[in-house]
This record gives structure tokens, sequence and C-alpha cells, in this order.
């Protein structure tokens, strides 16, 4: 189960519904997540999580599922 | 709606989503080829803006800057100018209005102290040119200077870069920094267009003084003896200012008139006087209806007024039955009155008028054709004055990885959008089929930036790749690659060559290029070498594929 707040930041930055964001939701199946959607989102999680998060974490957050074990890692 | 096309040296895609998303129309130059964009003259948009900073004009920017001796950064400085200034006067044969935004001055100067204590040191090289840069647009009209130069200050310079987008994709504000500049931008080109307010309606208690007159009388609050009384009154030296500059004052105030222009007249502390009023409504009428008999005495629409009232219940009404009057978000601390007045865009307002706006786009027609004409001269000039030099040959073992990421990365100007990985490519840089292009010019070397993948056959040749970085575009470094690909194919004993595409949603830039060169091509057709394009000797002496020269 998606951080729901992970899921609304994916969901509004790309205008898609929030129902259907897993942790397999990628810019492979998110049209509208290219690299500028990607700095978007960032700055989306970076506001909704209260996170600076690093270059080497923007690059590696592939899916919503490393997106969501990079952010948890920042919580521990 | 406003139009508006960004020419830059750095990527601006953010900034021009935060523009569209304030209404404006936004077109964006392709990324980095500012000068190409303005050399090719039209009027793509009513307003170019110009965003460079250093290392637009200095290779490294100011490691480069500082690696001049101060006559060569003197001339530096004289060789931007007269490349702006040329800028200027082109885009206003053209009925454009150019911005040129400052460049912008760093939080901390590579040598640290000791920069103020050289002749053309960093920072006041920067600021002597960002002056030099407003001198220059101030002659040339309708052009003009942006100062986001002071807007990063406001907004904090540290803050308003950002150093990991810098790195992942050359963007050189920060998300923050980057809605703030947009909506300066906006308003700056809103106000191109529009003409200031003309008349300042006040409320009296509250905003002039503090207290109330009607239960204070000559006790309330302004002048210089307490904190209060301070702050009302550098508010009212805002207000006249305005006046010194041609605003009208006027007052709405829900009081008894006498006791009002009684503390107006000969309250001590008071700046603002009753001569310096065009007209008031002292009474206890609306505040809109009173706004309307003003607008009626002086003559003037409704449209020319700005509303500023403490509270808040008046302001409401006012924008509700009045949405002509400008009406101002007024702070809840008196301290903050003055300077929000001066920041208040109600009263911004250029040396332009629409007036001149008008002027300029009656010219436009007779003059776009001559300045389409001239300007296609100046754009050969200005890509032979660009030096560019290319290698072309096999890739070493060293460019797998930079082959990889292109290969990864590229969408505009990529033909078949094969992401292959490192090891397809390390594979097929066996087979010797792979041919990479490096480009460097007079600002330096651009390093590996072109890829094409050539398939050889029986009589018909295939290039099943080709991809360039989107940083050597608008320069025909694609033609001279393709080129120099086809005459290897036709030494090759190749009688046609085909050129593959698949269409992607993003590559339109590379399918226009297929478009214009035509596949399949056959034997001594395809495109010739541009002329402003050297040839550099093979990438590798050993291989005998690439030959020099053409």
């Amino acid at each position: 189960m998606l951080d729901p707040r992970l899921a609304q930041a994916i969901a509004e930055t790309f205008q898609v519904p929030s129902a259907g964001i897993t942790e397999a939701s990628s810019p492979q199946s998110i049209p509208a997540w290219d690299s500028l959607g990607h700095l978007n989102l960032v700055a989306a999680l970076e506001k909704a999580f209260a996170v600076s998060l690093t270059m080497d974490e923007i690059l590696a957050m592939q899916d919503a599922g490393a997106i969501a074990r990079i952010l948890a890692a920042r919580s521990t | 709606m406003t139009s508006l096309r960004l020419l830059s040296s750095f990527t601006c895609d953010l900034l021009a989503q935060a523009l569209r998303k304030g209404g404006a129309e936004v077109l964006l130059a392709p990324y980095g080829q500012f000068r190409q964009a303005l050399a090719a003259g039209g009027r793509d948009a009513a307003v170019d803006v110009l965003l460079t900073e250093l290392d637009a004009w200095v290779p490294d920017g100011a490691h480069g800057l500082m690696a001049l001796d101060p006559a060569r950064r003197r001339a530096l400085r004289e060789a931007i100018l007269s490349e702006i200034s040329a800028a200027a006067a082109a885009a206003s044969s053209r009925g454009v209005v150019l911005l040129v935004a400052s460049l912008p001055v760093p939080a901390r100067p590579l040598l640290g102290y000791a920069d103020w204590g050289m002749e053309e040191g960093e920072i006041a090289w920067i600021h002597a040119t960002n002056a030099a840069i407003a001198a220059a647009l101030r002659s040339r009209p309708p052009a003009r200077f942006w100062d986001l130069g002071t807007l990063r200050a406001a907004f904090g310079l540290a803050a308003s870069a950002d150093d990991r987008l810098r790195h992942l994709g050359d963007l050189r504000m920060s998300a923050a920094f980057t809605a703030t500049a947009a909506s300066d931008l906006l308003h700056l080109v809103e106000t191109l267009s529009r003409p200031s307010r003309k008349v300042l309606a006040l409320d009296l208690d509250g905003t002039l003084w503090g207290g109330l007159v009607g239960e204070e009388g000559m006790g309330v609050a302004v002048g210089r003896e307490d904190a209060a009384g301070r702050a009302f009154l550098a508010f009212q030296q805002e207000a006249l200012s305005l006046k010194r500059r041609g605003i009208l004052l006027v007052l709405v105030s829900k009081n008894d008139e006498a006791a009002a222009l009684e503390v107006l007249e000969h309250h001590p502390g008071m700046l603002l006087k009753r001569s310096d009023l065009a007209a008031w409504r002292i009474n206890w009428e609306d505040k809109a209806s009173n706004l309307r008999a003003i607008a009626a005495e002086l003559g003037l629409g409704l449209d020319s007024f700005a509303f500023w009232d403490d509270q808040p219940f008046e302001r409401a009404w006012v924008s509700r039955a009045c949405p002509e009057v400008a009406v101002a978000e007024v702070p809840a601390d008196p301290a903050a009155f003055a300077s929000a007045l001066r920041s208040w865009e109600a009263f911004d307002a250029l040396a332009l008028t629409t007036e001149d706006l008008a002027r300029s786009a009656q010219y436009e027609a007779a003059r776009e054709r001559e300045a389409l004409k001239a300007s296609s001269g100046s754009l050969d000039d200005y890509l032979s004055s660009l030096e560019t030099r290319i290698r072309i040959g096999p890739p070493g073992p060293g460019d797998l990885s930079r082959l990889a990421q292109l290969f990864g990365k590229t969408n505009q100007f990529n033909l078949t959008t094969r992401r292959l990985g490192e090891a397809e490519l390390s594979a097929l840089m066996a087979t010797g089929r792979i041919r990479i292009l490096r480009l460097m010019d007079r600002f330096g070397d651009q390093g590996l930036v072109g890829v094409a993948v050539m398939e050889p056959g029986a009589g018909v040749w295939r290039i099943t790749d080709f991809l360039l970085s989107c940083r050597v575009l608008g320069r025909q470094a694609e033609t001279a690659f393709l080129a120099a690909c086809l005459e290897e194919a036709w030494k090759g004993g190749a009688s046609e060559v085909r050129l593959e595409s698949v269409p992607t949603p993003k590559n339109a830039v590379a399918l226009d290029f297929h478009r214009r060169v035509g596949s399949p091509i056959r034997r001594g057709e395809g495109p010739g070498f541009p002329a402003w394009i050297r040839r550099e000797n093979r990438e590798r002496e050993n291989e005998e594929t690439a030959h020099a020269g053409s």
C-alpha cells in the first residue's frame, strides 16, 4: 500500500486519478511523467514530505515503489 | 492573452510552465539557441525575453571571466553590449518588445573577500555590465531591462538557484524562485500594454492615521513621536511621492467631514494636506457610490482608480461593486503599509505607453520583410562566427557510458528512439557500425553529441539510429553528420541509403529533418556539408573509414 501522500503527489503532478497509482507506476505507465514532470514531482514531494532530496535520490526515483523506499529511508 | 518567447542559454522549461499557468502563451526557443532565435527574425510572439548567465558569454562563466585580465574583461562587456544592442534594434524593427534579464550576481564571488579589491572584479563587473545593458536598452525602446537580479536578491540569492536542478537539466532557478520570476515577468509584460492607474483613493481611519477621528479627534496617531505615528507617516510619504508622479490622491471615508478635515489641515504630524487632494467624499454613503461620484467629478473612468482601505469588508465591497477598480491587498500591520504601497503594481508604469506599442505595430508589416531578408544573412554570419569544428568516426571504449546515456535520454532529435543499453552498444561497437560526432566551437569542446548506427548491405545501406544531443541543434551539425555518414556509405559501395525513422510524441524535430533530407537517398544525392562547419581529422588515426575534409 503506497503512502497516500505519495499517491496524491503523483496524481496531482501528472493529473491522473490517484486510485490507479501503484508501486509499479512509472514514466512508462504515466505519459505526463517525462523529465520535466519528474522535476515537478520532486518539488511536490519535497513540499509534502518536508525533505530535500539529493541528486542521486532524484535519479533513482524510477517508479512509485522506488520513491516510497527512498522516502521511507529518509523518515527513519 | 500575452504571447511570450523565451530565449535562453539554459533550460527554461519550468519557467515556461509557470508562465503558462499564469495565463501566458509561451514559446520556448530551442535549448541554448538564443542567438539563432534572435538572428532568425520574424515575429513569433509580441515579447521576446532574453535570459542569459555569464556562461552564455564566456566559456565556463565566472571561472572564464576571472581568467581574463581586466582589459579583456572590459572588452567582453563591450562585446556583450554590442550583441544585445543589435538584438534590441532588430527586435524593435520587427515590432517585438525585447526584455533582457540581468546577469545574476553570485551568492559568493570566486575570489571571496578579495573580489572587491580587484579592478573589474567579478561582482563589480557584473553590476557594471548590467548597468551598461540597461543603459543600452534605454536608448532602444521598446526594448527593456528586466531586473531579475534584484528579484533574486529579494528572494534570497542562495535559495533562488538549485544546484541539483542545474546538474540534472541545466535549470538555473529553483522551483520556488521560478514561480516568483514567472509572476514578476507576467506583471512586467502586462505593464507594457496597460497604463498605470491614475487615481489613488484612500481611507482615513486606520489608513492615513491610527485610531478613529470620531473618537480621538486630534489625538489620532500620525507623526514622528511614536512608532505607530511613524508608520502612518511613512505611508503618507509614499502616497505623496505617487502624487509627484502625477497620480491623483482622493479620499473616501466614513466619517464626519468637518472633524476629518480638521485633522487634515491642522494635525501637526500630518504630512498629507488638504491641498494635496484632488477630491474627497467623507460621508456615510457606501464607498462604491462615493468612488463613482469622484470618478464623475474628475471625468475619469473607474478603471483609472486604485483603492486602499485597511478594512477588509470595505475592500471586498468595492471589489464586488466596482470590479474595474484595483483594490489593494493591505497588510494587517501598518508598519508594512509603506512598502506594500511602493510595491503595489497598480502604479507600475514604464516609459512605454500603449500608443508607442501601437505605433511600432504599424511599422511592423512594412518592415518585417526587410528584416527577414536582412536577418537571413545575419544567421549565416552567426553560424560562421561560432567556428564550429566536428570530428566523426567510430567510438572508443571510453565512450560507452556516454553513448548509453545518449541512447537512453535523447528524445527530441532521435530518429528511431531505440533505447540501446551498454551491453547492446558494446556488441554493436565490436561490429564497427557506430559513428560518433564530436563538436567543438569557440566556446569550447561540446564533447560527444551525436551517434549514428549504419548497417551496410548489398547496394542498400541503412542508418538505423541517428541522434543528436539537443545542446547542438540549430547549427546544422546534423546535416554535417549525415553528409559524412553518406560519404562513407558511397565510398563503401552503397548505391542507396535508407534513413530510418519512427515517430514518437517527442521527436518532431528529428522527423522534420528526416522530411527535409528525404529517404531513401540515392548515390550522389543528399545534403551537402554546411560551409560554416569545418571537419577535423578523423576520430582515430588507425581507422580508415572516416575521410578528412569534404
